[in-house]
């Protein structure tokens, strides 16, 4: 995956016709689970607290649907194939849904995988659903740090 | 006979009346980032770019400290921009979390 051109609100990249495939698979896998609880606070347990717990984590659920809706579009309309591999082009709001969709699923493979420490490692004795979720974590971090690196001339 | 002046009475001053607005007397909070190990460093550099508005430099010193230091004090909030900002960092999958500052 490279950046071919940055002009005004677009960004174009190339990408292998591996890559082009995988970011297809890897786009159709949101959401890859339920979302995690999340707190909204380490130390607060008083009613304010836990009313705006709820709140963050009903407006996060309706977040991810919106990414969901999102996600189907996407690259039926930016990822094109050519002869020589793919092109995707996006602007501002398309890549900000890719970048946050790709690390829901990387996010979301780690808390399945029992948030390991390394996350090269497996965790004892994998089951084929552990090795799912450790590739897709690492695809997922492929393909973001490209998409930024690539984005921010790195 | 003299002539003998009326006692001029002094007020007693009363106590002082808090002048500080609603807002002083509002609670504010941490917004805090703390550290894990899944999000990768180029992507909360990015996404601190993004929320806060922050250049390169701002958003990486903060990232640094949320990578080395295990969490970092992102800004300091009311209660209502301070769960803004958390809402937005959530929703972008970092660990952010509003703390009172008091």
């Amino acid at each position: 995956m490279r950046l071919l051109k940055h002009k005004g609100p677009d960004w174009r990249y190339a990408l292998e016709p591996k890559e082009g495939m995988l970011l297809r698979t890897l786009v159709k896998e949101f959401p890859l689970t339920a979302a995690t609880a999340v707190k909204i606070t380490r130390t607060g347990h008083d009613a304010k607290s836990v009313a705006r717990e709820r709140l963050l984590n009903e407006s996060l659920a309706k977040h991810r649907e919106e990414l969901k809706r999102l996600a189907g579009k996407l690259l039926a309309a930016r990822l094109k194939h050519e002869k020589d591999g793919w092109r995707l082009v996006l602007n501002e709001g398309g890549r900000a849904v890719l970048l946050q969709l790709l690390n829901d699923i990387r996010v979301e493979s780690w808390h399945a995988l029992g948030e390991l420490e390394n996350l090269d490692a497996l965790p004892p004795q994998p089951s084929e659903m552990d090795l799912r979720h450790h590739h897709l974590m690492q695809l997922a971090g492929y393909f973001e740090w490209k998409t930024i690196n690539l984005e921010d001339g790195g | 006979m003299p002539h003998v002046l009326e006692p001029v009475t002094i007020p007693k001053p009363t106590p002082g009346k808090k002048t500080r607005s609603q807002d002083d007397l509002a609670p504010t909070f941490f917004v805090i980032c703390w550290n894990d190990p899944v999000n990768l460093m180029v992507y909360v550099t990015h996404v601190f770019m993004k929320v806060f508005g922050w250049n390169r430099q701002r958003a990486e010193k903060h990232m640094l400290e949320v990578h080395e230091k295990g969490k970092s004090v992102l800004v300091r909030e009311g209660a209502e921009r301070a769960e803004f900002y958390v809402h937005q960092l959530q929703g972008y999958k970092l660990q952010a979390t509003m703390e009172p500052a008091e």
